[in-house]
């Protein structure tokens, strides 16, 4: 849907949505020939894309920050739709609307002796943001990624129909939408609220660190430690030269550095970084005295916006930072990681060089992801896109 | 009314792309065709009807770009097909409703790859499960997942229904271990995805593919997650005094962190069917100990000696009597179960490194004994290792005697779990004698997978009973928000609950039929039933509005 002379005015379609929202929830822009939206509830964010439909309007929800040239009629803003549902302590879930902060979120759990275990960079971003982008993350094994996280998501879809998948631990019942939900940018669909996993807080949690001599080696010892039952909660592989543009003191210049954090005070868990640290340091050696914590800190809240991100089982790994451009290694970090492989974040590098790293992956059979290019869906994507939103009444942006 | 398809010359036509060996339109293979393990299939049978969903020819392809030609060939004649594995689905999904071309895939049985660094193998989708095991083992590595049908069914036939094996709650479901497919799309083209350890940005199409059941194209090839062989193994019986306590028992260990390979806990009644050695020490119920030895037999003697035997014959001729009388009355049945201690029999076990088993099954132990458990020791858990396959094989007797035997394995969060357990049980009760064990745990939920037998001397009213159970049981499920499938999948059995389901889910999946089965030729009548998705636009091959 594209906007045109034949349109009905704005103006005169905005009335109704008056009388849906509050008129206090429908503010003009300056220029007078937008709206911007304040839903409280997915049924406010239905009767939004019911009433677009009607009116040949579109609504803008751009969980990037993005707008199409040419623009929405109407933006959501998530302001109204921030809370955090319920924490079911019986279930080990939480459901929150999908404008709040992962930061209120993960504190308003951790008052209460919970957390997600999900750690993305950008934590002051909405919950919709990281579904929308399926954003990778530094949380380790122990937990698992964001479609393992996820449990069931409330959806508005562009025909202003409501999609609540099951709130089941797993189910066999056709393909899963969230399939589509996730990580496409908002494109086919409004995710208003999500449940997912949480899991009691450990009661210490132990921060190591161990250097390697280059990236590879640090990603071997790695991959050898994850596939004997060692579940960190967080794990990273930074490269030295990132540390250093990142200012962490202490941090070697060279090589490599494995940031590795081991929940404690479970039964069975308090060995864990004892066995944890024999096996890294067959081929690299512990950092002692040093400030992970801090390293930490630095490298979740400096998380590239515009990072390029690589998807590798283990066995591409270590041909392919063997044929990166130098200048892309050195602004490695290796997060995502799991016992069959990691995603390799790249926060610079010119074109021609992202092209070259893309190119490397795709002769690992890799999957890639460049998030300073405009679109997060491929061009496979935006033709089912076009089947599901034929009028285009939703416009993640940037599409 | 259907759209006829032109059916002249189709076996020349198919044999031109597989040889004219690998087609055929035999009468004994359209039988056998004609449906895979769905009950109400056999009841069918019952009714005097062996076939009553013939597909038109059948045919093994042995190459990718084979199956690739077939739907090609089959797309533009607006031909029906419907992918075969081995027949082991017991949800109606394969039965070929509008006739049209069977593509068997075990013929693709290859494996073709595994990387020890990265932990993934490579296979084609007509392997029988076992075989990719077997093999997998040889190398050192486990795929981790065990259905009860791992010596009949096919990692095409796993993949397309979204299967659990019985170890899921180590290793997860089928559906977690993929990292990429290989698709043949109904025009033809190969449609492949990234071969990643986890999806980044964009449409997750292995999640599209995976659980689609044969409606959106053929899987032929999967990478999948695999893992090192365990070093260690370890079972532990325990009881517990009631169902409650049991699935506290279940609950408590997932959300300590613990990651069994098999945590499973059978009511009262599978109890005794689990653990048969204390059966009859623990019912004074005679009916009950009939029913018990109709489900546990293995199934008649059959040596000549024993078939010379005049009063074995009586003997066996009462039993079925026996077992049709119990079934046909299943509420009185139901009611003397509900009679029986409430005791429950819990099965756990861990596999992995020494370490790793050692110090689980201690804490495991210490966890259930504080929830009121009774170590058993190892036995029960050999026990069960011994016969874990056995379960399919038992159900045999059962139809012999004209009843049937059915599962449904449903799953719910942990609040809604024991809610769900008793509104299904008694949903079922009017309709058939109905048991029940908990199993494929997570830290969230569990599944509870209800076994139900009937019996009824006419087989109209037979057919009529399955449905009304069916229907009664589902509806339960749905009222307790649990969903109606956890690993079976939804075939014809459970198309028409969908929506319920997945509210307008329906429009998601239409528009994928748009998009990759313009035609609708892809095995029709599965997942959604066809009114739903004419509604949405769809076209199907054969199919008109209103039937």
């Amino acid at each position: 849907m594209s906007k045109n002379a034949s349109k009905p005015p704005l103006e005169a379609s905005v009335r109704d949505l008056n009388h849906i929202l509050g008129a206090e929830r429908v503010i003009p822009a300056d220029s007078g020939d937008t709206y911007t939206l304040y839903p409280r509830s997915t049924a406010d964010v239905a009767a939004i894309v019911k009433w677009a439909k009607r009116h040949q309007v579109v609504v803008g929800c751009c969980p990037r920050g993005a707008v199409t040239e040419g623009g929405p009629d109407v933006f959501l803003v998530w302001d109204g739709m921030n809370r955090l549902l319920e924490v079911d302590v019986y279930s080990n879930l939480v459901q929150a609307q999908a404008g709040i902060s992962l930061r209120q979120l993960e504190s308003e759990l951790n008052q209460a002796g919970y957390t997600t275990g999900y750690v993305p960079g950008g934590a002051d971003r909405t919950l919709a943001y990281h579904l929308a982008m399926r954003s990778v993350q530094y949380g380790g094994p122990q937990y698992g990624g964001l479609d393992q996280l996820v449990v069931s998501l409330e959806a508005v879809l562009p025909a202003g129909t409501v999609i609540r998948t099951p709130q089941a631990p797993r189910r066999a019942t056709g393909i899963d939408p969230r399939a589509l939900l996730l990580g496409t940018g908002g494109h086919f669909g409004i995710v208003c609220s999500a449940t997912m996993r949480v899991f009691p807080r450990f009661a210490q949690v132990q921060d190591l660190a161990f250097y390697y001599s280059s990236d590879s080696l640090a990603c071997e010892a790695l991959r050898l430690l994850l596939r004997h039952e060692i579940s960190p909660t967080r794990v990273a592989i930074v490269a030295g030269q990132r540390g250093t543009q990142l200012g962490l003191e202490g941090f070697p210049a060279r090589g490599a550095v494995l940031l590795l954090s081991i929940g404690l005070g479970v039964p069975g868990s308090d060995d864990q970084p004892r066995r944890a640290s024999k096996r890294l340091t067959d081929l690299g050696d512990a950092l002692t005295e040093v400030d992970v914590a801090g390293w930490w800190s630095a490298v979740l809240d400096q998380h590239p916006d515009d990072g390029l991100e690589l998807s590798l089982h283990w066995d591409g790994i270590e041909p392919l930072f063997g044929s990166l451009p130098s200048g892309l290694v050195d602004t490695a970090v290796v997060t995502h990681c799991g016992k069959h492989g990691a995603v390799i974040v790249l926060g610079g590098g010119d074109d021609g060089e992202r092209a070259a790293a893309v190119a490397a992956t795709e002769a690992q059979n890799g999957g890639w992801r460049d998030l300073r290019r405009a679109s997060v869906i491929s061009p496979r994507d935006q033709q089912l896109r076009a089947i599901l939103d034929t009028e285009g009444v939703i416009d993640a942006g940037e599409a | 009314m259907n759209k006829p398809f032109e059916r002249r010359g189709l076996a020349t036509d198919l044999a031109a792309i597989v040889g004219e060996g690998n087609v055929s339109v035999r009468q004994a293979d359209k039988i056998a065709y004609s449906r895979d393990m769905w009950p109400k299939a056999q009841i069918w049978v019952h009714q005097g009807d062996s076939c009553r969903y013939p597909p038109d020819c059948i045919v093994w392809p042995h190459s990718v770009e084979q199956v690739q030609q077939l739907l090609s060939f089959c797309h533009e004649r607006r031909i029906p097909i419907i992918p075969y594995g081995a027949g082991s689905g017991v949800c109606g999904g394969t039965i070929p409703i509008r006739g049209g071309v069977i593509i068997d895939l075990k013929a693709l049985n290859r494996v073709l790859h595994i990387d020890d660094r990265a932990l993934t193998v490579e296979a084609e989708s007509g392997i029988i499960g076992q075989h990719l095991e077997m093999e997998l083992e040889r190398r050192g590595y486990t795929l981790g997942h065990f259905p009860s049908s791992i010596y009949c069914s096919t990692l095409g036939g796993w993949l397309a229904a979204r299967s659990a094996g019985q170890y899921s709650s180590k290793y997860g479901k089928i559906e977690d271990m993929v990292s990429r497919l290989e698709v043949v799309l109904p025009g033809g083209q190969l449609f492949t995805t990234p071969r990643v350890p986890a999806p980044l940005g964009g449409v997750d199409w292995n999640q599209l593919f995976v659980g689609s059941e044969g409606c959106l194209g053929v899987i032929t090839t999967s990478v999948l997650k695999m893992h090192p062989a365990p070093i260690k193994r370890s079972f532990r019986g325990f009881t517990f005094p009631s169902v409650r306590e049991g699935t506290e028992g279940i609950r408590t260990v997932m959300q300590a962190g613990l990651t069994p390979c098999l945590l499973r806990l059978y009511d009262p009644f599978d109890s005794l069917i689990a653990y048969q050695s204390d059966a009859a020490a623990l019912s004074a119920d005679q009916a009950l100990q009939s029913l018990i030895k109709a489900l546990t037999s293995s199934g008649p003697k059959s040596t000549p000696k024993r078939r010379a035997t005049r009063f074995g014959d009586w003997q066996r001729a009462l039993k079925k009597q026996a077992v049709r009388m119990i079934l046909s009355r299943p509420s009185m049945l139901n009611m003397a179960v509900e009679r029986l201690s409430e005791r429950c029999l819990m099965v756990i076990g861990f596999e992995g490194t020494s370490e790793h088993v050692d110090d689980s099954d201690a804490l495991a132990t210490g966890l259930l004994a504080a929830r009121g458990a009774r170590d058993l020791g190892p036995e029960p858990g050999r026990h069960w290792y011994e016969h874990r396959y056995a379960i399919s094989y038992k159900q045999s007797p059962l139809y012999a005697v004209g009843a049937f035997v059915d599962t449904m394995e449903v799953a719910s969060t942990w609040d809604r779990l024991l809610p769900m357990y008793a509104a299904v049980k008694r949903a079922v009760a009017p309709y058939g004698f109905i048991m029940a064990h908990f199993s494929h745990a997570y830290t969230e939920g569990c599944s509870i997978y209800f076994t139900f037998a009937a019996c009824d001397s006419d087989p109209q009213a037979l057919e009529e009973r399955y449905d009304r159970l069916w229907g009664a049981g589902l509806r339960a499920v749905v009222e307790q928000s649990g969903t109606i499938s956890h690993h079976h999948g939804v075939g014809m059995s459970k198309a028409h609950f969908m929506t319920n389901e997945y509210g307008d889910g329906v429009s998601l999946f239409a528009g994928l039929k748009k998009m990759l089965d313009p035609h609708g030729i892809m095995n029709p009548g599965k997942l959604w039933p066809d009114a739903e998705l004419i509604d949405a636009g769809v076209e199907l091959a054969g199919a008109t509005r209103g039937e």
